[in-house]
């Protein structure tokens, strides 16, 4: 396990400012996008659907406007108004194919797409119909002026024909008085067949002036036709006549000649009258396809403005929507924001920092109790760890003194001063928990001639393989070796019966004597033995420590008195 | 009346069909023998009018006949004179049409074919029959309408214009298939057709079956035809494919049976007229052009002159088995095969699709005319039964179901004149008021569209470019015409 990097509080306290400023600021970016992205929202609306709006709205007041046009073209007089008609409607189809084009690129609902694609494809058709209705009407115009002209010209010579024909019918009149002067039964006669003669004649072409001036009037081919078949009639009719006529019938055929010439061969009356309203009737059909077309659009202009009007509904209702989630949004983030400071604050502070501060007191106070085991506070803060790493050094600097104070500096067992306290405290705790106490005192036989035979130095030793030997025995942590002065030792054992440390005792005794230590002054096979004495603490005993001591002492002493390498007990319960 | 009620009908531009009662007023005729018509030569009143009329008619027998029988008799009862300018067909059209711009009178009876009837009615250049029957018959209108019952609606349809009749036809030159009857009835041939296309060798339905009995009957000299060796090559078809108007005639059948058409008139609730749609994509002519491409190959060799004189010659002579697309007024000449050709045994059925061509030549009174009331008599005279009559012994197709139908025309004996009188019959019956439903019949500017109708069929025969293309310029060009010549408005048709 890698060990934790430690990282300076300072630099730790500048990483929780940046995060929460970086936080703050993320808050604030999601903030402003979102307020974005509806103002976004509100300007699309508005500049989308409302553009929508009005391009409709304009677009259904150019199909009226072409509506209009369309039926002012089905009557106009002069070529400059045909032809500023016209232009107008081709402006106007114009007009109407961009506004269309503008809501095909604004308008994404498949169905309204397909729609004003197909809006589209009708203009184009109309717009491409356009150059025939200028011939159409071109054509109609020309031959209604032309029809007229002739119509014109027809009504002068109606009038000079009738003008003519009354003279002469004058003059046959005159001619009767000069003729009854004379008697001249036979001019008389010809003169009333003359008459009769020139005023069928003059019946005739009257008639046929008043059917060509009907042409005017026609409103129909068949009709028209039919006055052509009539009007030819009366020609043939006339012409028929004319060779009956007695006098020089130059003038009559002159006339008829005159007249035909308005009725026959290229471009004669009826032939224009006819194209005329041929072309006039293709080109009000047709004016009437476009007027309806401008109808439909304006129909459909009217089903695209409620269309967009369910979008704004739509866009506004979700705008609400977005509002309203914008705001959920910015409060759940707020919630968030100060989740994360706290966060950051306990992780930082109360982790980071108090709590390794309280744990390293903690453990300053334990080190003062000398609680040495005490466990040291973990952190990751670089100052915080260098406080502990100092209260590690001052915690084994007082163990150090500790083990100094009870230790003894030869064996490595407890010392007189340890012993004392301890010694107190089992037998405060033995008579309040009602337990036993037991004491073994022992001491090495004949250590002073050991010494003197064997030097100090090999006493220590002595000494230290002793206390090994007595600590290997002990099997119970609570049990205490100390050395309570010179060569003499001490077992204070806990909870023990007499009988147990007798038995502790006598193990020991047994355990030196297998160590095998040589002694030569030994009266005991000439090894280092060792005497023994028990004392043991019973509850309810008025005993204190130092006559408990002292009857181990006794105990010791009798062992000594016995004859050494023994253990004795003194109960003096 | 029944019949006379039916013409009114039709007349008023009513399209509503009445195939049915058609059909039973046909059969009926084909079942027991029609009244004559009472009209004969010696019912024409004394005419004030003696002023000489003059006739354009199409040189051939039939103007021989008139020449030589009815025109002497009609002068002997009428005291007027008749002129007869006999003129090919080619340049008659022009020739009376400038006559009758100019207006001088110089024809007082005119000769037309149906496409002109309607252009020239338009123009009014010719008189309604029933204004002439007011003007000159004691009898007036109604013996007009009497006159026509027997006539097949379909013609009298076909030359109305606005529902007025302007023109009386005696030439009708409905399609017809013509056949070696010898050749479809040969049990090899047969036996091997059924082995080769698994169903029998009858007269072909569809296109389909043209198809495979053109592929069928062609074959190389030396091979085997009816179990004898051919001594030339033999074809399947004879196809009228030259550069002239006819191909125009076999596609317009082609494109009809196969539910299309050039243009489509359209009416109002009132069942008036009010204008044409022309398809964009003609799919039938674009179909139409396949087939007939997929046809060719097995047709008599053409060139561009190539058409109806020449494909009945093929077949007269033997060298084609099926003639699919032929006008039934030219049966007699189709026949010759049977004089040329040993064991040959010509018969005629319906044209495959069963949409035939159909038209005819008639008479009209020009409203120039010095002596319209001659005029409206001789008119009258020479589409009697009488003289129906006498153009179909001589080998015409006659446009009265009652001579059609005549019991001696069904006589083994009248087969070189009469053979097709039947599928005349049927074809006519069938075209009753569906001339309506279609704007090859409708149009007043026929005249103008037919010519560029025939130039697109050509060219898509040839496969000169695309056909796609070719008609989508026809169409163009149909609505073009229609607009800038026709009397009412023609617009897309849209696609579906």
């Amino acid at each position: 396990m890698n060990p934790k990097r430690l990282t300076s509080l300072k630099h730790k306290i500048t990483l929780a400012f940046y995060i929460i400023l970086g936080m703050a600021l993320l808050n604030g970016v999601i903030a402003i996008l979102l307020s974005q992205e509806l103002r976004t929202e509100i300007e699309q609306l508005v500049s989308t659907e409302v553009v929508k709006v009005t391009t409709a709205l304009q677009l259904a007041k150019n199909s009226e406007r072409l509506q209009i046009i369309t039926t002012e073209l089905n009557h106009y007089d002069t070529e400059e108004q045909r032809q500023s008609l016209l232009k107008e409607l081709t402006i106007q189809w114009e007009h109407l194919l961009k506004d269309t084009k503008v809501l095909y690129t604004l308008e994404t609902t498949p169905n309204m797409h397909q729609a004003l694609n197909s809006t589209i494809d009708t203009q184009l058709y109309f717009q491409q119909q356009l150059p025939l209705l200028d011939k159409l009407t071109d054509s109609a115009l020309q031959a209604k002026i032309q029809a007229q002209n002739i119509q014109t010209n027809l009504t002068g010579m109606s009038s000079a024909f009738s003008d003519e024909m009354q003279m002469l019918l004058d003059q046959t009149h005159k001619r009767y008085s000069l003729l009854f002067a004379q008697k001249n039964l036979n001019g008389i006669t010809e003169n009333l067949s003359e008459h009769q003669t020139l005023s069928e004649y003059l019946h005739l072409g009257e008639h046929l002036f008043v059917l060509l001036d009907e042409v005017k009037n026609t409103s129909s081919i068949v009709a028209l036709n039919r006055l052509q078949r009539e009007a030819m009639r009366l020609l043939i009719q006339m012409e028929d006549v004319v060779p009956t006529m007695r006098s020089n019938n130059t003038i009559y055929l002159n006339w008829l000649s005159q007249i035909k010439q308005n009725m026959v061969g290229n471009d004669n009356l009826f032939e224009l009258s006819r194209n005329a309203l041929k072309s006039t009737q293709i080109a009000n059909a047709h004016f009437s396809y476009q007027a309806n077309a401008a109808r439909e659009i304006a129909q459909f202009t009217q089903e695209l403005v409620n269309h967009v009007e369910e979008e704004i509904q739509l866009a506004g209702s979700n705008l609400k929507s977005d509002s309203t989630s914008f705001v959920i949004l910015i409060f759940c983030g707020g919630i968030l924001y100060c989740f994360f400071i706290w966060l950051t604050s306990w992780h930082f502070i109360a982790k980071g920092i108090i709590k390794p501060v309280i744990a390293t007191r903690d453990a300053m106070n334990a080190i003062a109790n000398e609680k040495l085991d005490t466990q040291m506070p973990i952190t990751d803060n670089l100052e915080l760890q260098q406080m502990v790493s100092s209260l590690e050094t001052l915690k084994t600097y007082a163990a150090q003194v500790k083990a100094m104070a009870e230790t003894d500096g030869l064996t490595g067992c407890y010392n007189r001063r340890y012993l004392d306290t301890q010694i107190q405290k089992e037998l405060s705790y033995a008579n309040d928990h009602n337990m036993p106490l037991s004491l073994v005192m022992f001491d090495l036989d004949n250590f002073k001639q050991f010494n003197d035979q064997y030097g100090h130095v090999v006493g220590d030793q002595c000494l230290r393989q002793i206390v090994n030997a007595a600590k290997s025995i002990l099997q119970r942590p609570t049990d205490i070796l100390a050395r309570y002065g010179g060569e003499e030792f001490m077992l204070l054992l806990p909870s023990s019966h007499l009988e147990d440390a007798y038995k502790i005792a006598e193990r020991l005794r047994k355990t030196i004597i297998d160590l095998r230590i040589p002694h030569q002054n030994s009266a005991h096979f000439g090894i280092v033995t060792i005497s023994l004495g028990v004392a043991c603490w019973q509850p309810s005993q008025a005993l204190d420590v130092n006559k408990l001591i002292s009857l181990a002492d006794e105990a010791l002493y009798s062992a000594k008195q016995a004859g050494r390498n023994r253990t004795e007990v003194l109960d003096k319960a | 009346m029944l019949f006379i009620s039916m013409l009114t009908f039709v007349s008023e531009e009513s399209f509503l069909l009445r195939p049915l009662s058609l059909l039973f007023i046909g059969l009926g005729l084909t079942l027991t023998k029609p009244a004559l018509a009472e009209f004969s030569l010696a019912q024409i009143p004394p005419l004030s009018n003696k002023t000489p009329i003059t006739l354009v008619a199409e040189k051939g027998f039939w103007t021989d006949y008139l020449t030589r029988e009815m025109l002497p008799k009609f002068t002997e009862k009428t005291g007027v004179k008749v002129n007869v300018v006999s003129t090919e067909l080619d340049g008659m059209f022009e020739l009376q049409t400038q006559a009758l711009l100019q207006g001088e009178g110089k024809y007082d009876l005119l000769t037309m074919e149906a496409g002109w009837a309607k252009e020239w009615a338009a123009n009014g250049y010719t008189v309604p029959l029933l204004e002439l029957a007011k003007l000159y018959d004691p009898d007036g209108e109604k013996a007009m309408e009497k006159y026509l019952e027997p006539y097949y609606p379909s013609l009298l349809n076909i030359l109305s214009y606005h529902g007025e009749l302007h023109a009386i036809p005696y030439n009708n030159y409905v399609m017809g298939s013509h056949y070696r009857a010898d050749l479809f009835e040969n049990k090899t041939e047969q036996t091997h057709f059924q082995q080769r296309f698994g169903y029998p060798l009858k007269p072909a339905t569809n296109f389909d079956e043209l198809q495979d009995q053109a592929v069928f009957f062609t074959r190389k000299a030396g091979e085997l035809l009816a179990d004898k060796p051919l001594s030339h090559n033999f074809y399947g078809l004879a196809l009228m494919s030259g550069n002239k108007p006819h191909i125009n005639d076999e596609f317009s059948s082609i494109i009809w049976s196969l539910g299309g058409a050039w243009m489509w008139p359209i009416y109002n609730q009132q069942k008036q007229l009010t204008h044409f749609e022309v398809p964009v994509f003609n799919q039938e002519a674009i179909k139409a052009g396949e087939i007939y491409r997929k046809l060719m190959p097995y047709a008599m060799p053409a060139d561009d002159k190539f058409a109806f004189n020449e494909a009945a010659n093929a077949m007269a002579t033997g060298q084609v088995a099926i003639w699919p697309f032929a006008y039934n007024n030219l049966w007699s000449a189709s026949f010759k095969v049977e004089a040329n050709i040993p064991g040959a045994r010509l018969a005629v059925a319906q044209i495959p699709g069963g949409t035939p061509y159909n038209g005819a030549y008639a008479f009209a009174v020009s409203y120039d005319s010095k002596n319209p009331q001659a005029a409206y008599w001789l008119l009258k005279y020479m589409g009697t039964y009488e003289a129906q009559y006498a153009y179909a012994l001589g080998g015409g197709n006659p446009c009265r179901m009652d001579v059609v139908t005549a019991p001696e025309f069904k006589q083994a004996s009248k087969r070189s004149v009469a053979g097709a009188f039947e599928a005349s019959h049927v074809a006519n019956l069938f075209w009753s008021t569906k001339v309506l439903e279609v704007g090859h019949f409708t149009t007043t500017a026929m005249g103008q569209i037919y010519p560029e109708l025939s130039h697109a069929c050509y060219a898509a025969s040839r496969h000169e470019t695309n056909s796609t293309d070719i008609f989508i310029t026809l169409s163009t060009k149909i609505k073009y015409l229609q607009n800038t010549f026709g009397e009412l408005p023609a617009i897309d048709k849209k696609n579906k």
